[in-house]
């Protein structure tokens, strides 16, 4: 495979020849998935469309920092929120009675993107806590009962998981509110 | 972090994590709406659990910069980005047609892929609807909030069964539990449980099953675990038919164990 930049200037000059190597290489994937999560085949298209244009635009105009993964990988991590962002969205129309505020496409997409950011800035805090922690937050956060994490983790006592899990979760609240984007991510 | 941010962390936790009260909710989501620093608190809770989630992605919880959605917007708009949506456009049609026709213009491959493509069908449906039913295996065979046995104080052995159950050792675990049953007349449902789910991972399929129609067979309170964890047997040897069955029975009854996953199992399975 070649190495992220290959993609992303491939991207940033809309080359034919590399947008075909990415989407044969990447969309049968991104298809098996939205099929397999209620969605068809022109579901998957569209999200493969808007995750590839989301790509772009944070290259070009919001600094998207080195891609951590492989671009593929990135890719279809994309294209996973851009689908449960639709599925979420369309539970919501059901219980609203259909009531739906109207947004042009490029709206809903420029919120889709500050949306991902987001999820990607708590991602990367998750990831940077002590491995004990994110082992902690992880069952916490799968709603796994304090007394099973108790026993997975070894510990006395549920009041000694309970200490534990206050504690890092302070600590990643405490680094997700002093980052910077954080402050623009909400207003 | 003051006392404060303690108490709403508490509420916050118990919220999300389900451990709250039909009343203990609608408390909390009245409290939601009368006090901004608990909503912050909360939102920032609710970003956290969409990490672990799948199916969930919050759409509405911080309205982003206004200067930033307008500046992104813009170019989705401009020509740059109309060239790039062109561009993938192309490509989205020439990879379908190339996957429609490339190799049909051949006639004499047609009577060759039709009986390959079959072949392919047949194997990737197999591949496929096997992968899916593990997947789901693996999610629900966590094996978490299983009965303690400890608190029987007089059977040392079932704890000690437990503990093996736990680190996975299961044919030991299995050897303790089946012993056990064999030599008592009394129904144990969480015994019964555990033989159960360490048959199951030992593949000893009919066994499992039998311990766990004993279970549904008793009075037990907790009778109705017995339908989920034959589900999961099911599910484990790619029995989706049986497995819709045994998860159709769970929905018949809103009291019924994991009710809720059982809704959500089945809605997959179809």
């Amino acid at each position: 495979m070649p190495d992220n930049q290959y993609f992303i200037q491939g991207i940033l000059n809309s080359d034919e020849r590399v947008i075909t190597e990415i989407y044969t290489h990447s969309f049968p994937k991104v298809l098996k998935f939205v099929l397999q999560n209620k969605g068809q085949q022109v579901d998957a298209e569209d999200v493969f469309q808007k995750a590839l244009m989301q790509i772009s635009v944070r290259i070009k105009h919001r600094d998207l920092e080195t891609i951590r993964s492989t671009f593929e990988a990135y890719l279809f991590t994309a294209c996973k929120n851009l689908w449960r962002r639709e599925l979420n969205k369309s539970k919501k129309t059901v219980t609203n009675d259909g009531v739906m505020e109207l947004v042009s496409e490029e709206s809903d997409m420029a919120y889709a993107l500050l949306e991902q950011e987001r999820w990607e800035l708590f991602k990367e805090k998750l990831e940077k806590l002590s491995d004990n922690c994110k082992q902690i937050m992880m069952l916490f956060l799968k709603k796994v009962s304090y007394a099973d994490m108790a026993t997975q983790l070894s510990y006395s006592s549920e009041t000694v998981v309970r200490q534990r899990v206050f504690k890092c979760k302070a600590k990643l609240i405490a680094s997700v509110k002093s980052d910077n984007r954080f402050k623009n991510l909400i207003s | 972090m003051d006392t404060n941010q303690e108490k709403y962390h508490d509420q916050i936790d118990a919220y999300l994590r389900d451990e709250l009260s039909a009343g203990d909710r609608a408390l909390f989501e009245q409290s939601l709406q009368n006090d901004p620093e608990l909503l912050i608190e909360f939102r920032i809770h609710q970003e956290l659990f969409v990490q672990t989630d799948e199916t969930t992605w919050i759409n509405e919880s911080f309205a982003p910069d206004k200067k930033d959605v307008k500046e992104v917007e813009a170019y989705f708009k401009s020509s740059d980005a109309q060239k790039l949506k062109d561009t993938i456009a192309r490509v989205q049609a020439n990879y379908q047609k190339g996957s429609n026709t490339s190799f049909l213009k051949n006639k004499l491959f047609i009577p060759i892929l039709a009986a390959a493509s079959i072949a392919l069908f047949v194997v990737l449906y197999l591949v496929d609807s096997n992968s899916s039913t593990q997947d789901l295996y693996a999610t629900y065979s966590q094996w978490q909030n299983l009965p303690s046995l400890t608190s029987r104080s007089d059977e040392n052995q079932l704890a000690q069964g437990q503990r093996l159950f736990i680190q996975k050792q299961y044919d030991k675990s299995y050897i303790i539990f089946k012993n056990y049953l064999n030599t008592t007349n009394e129904i144990v449902p969480p015994v019964l449980i555990y033989a159960g789910l360490s048959a199951l991972e030992l593949k000893k399929y009919k066994d499992a099953i039998s311990y766990f129609d004993q279970l549904i067979a008793s009075d037990a309170i907790d009778q109705s675990k017995g339908y989920w964890y034959k589900a999961l047997v099911y599910l484990k040897q790619n029995k989706k038919n049986e497995a819709i069955q045994v998860l159709e029975i769970i929905l018949k009854e809103e009291q019924n164990y994991n009710f809720d996953e059982a809704n959500v199992l089945l809605k997959k399975l179809q």
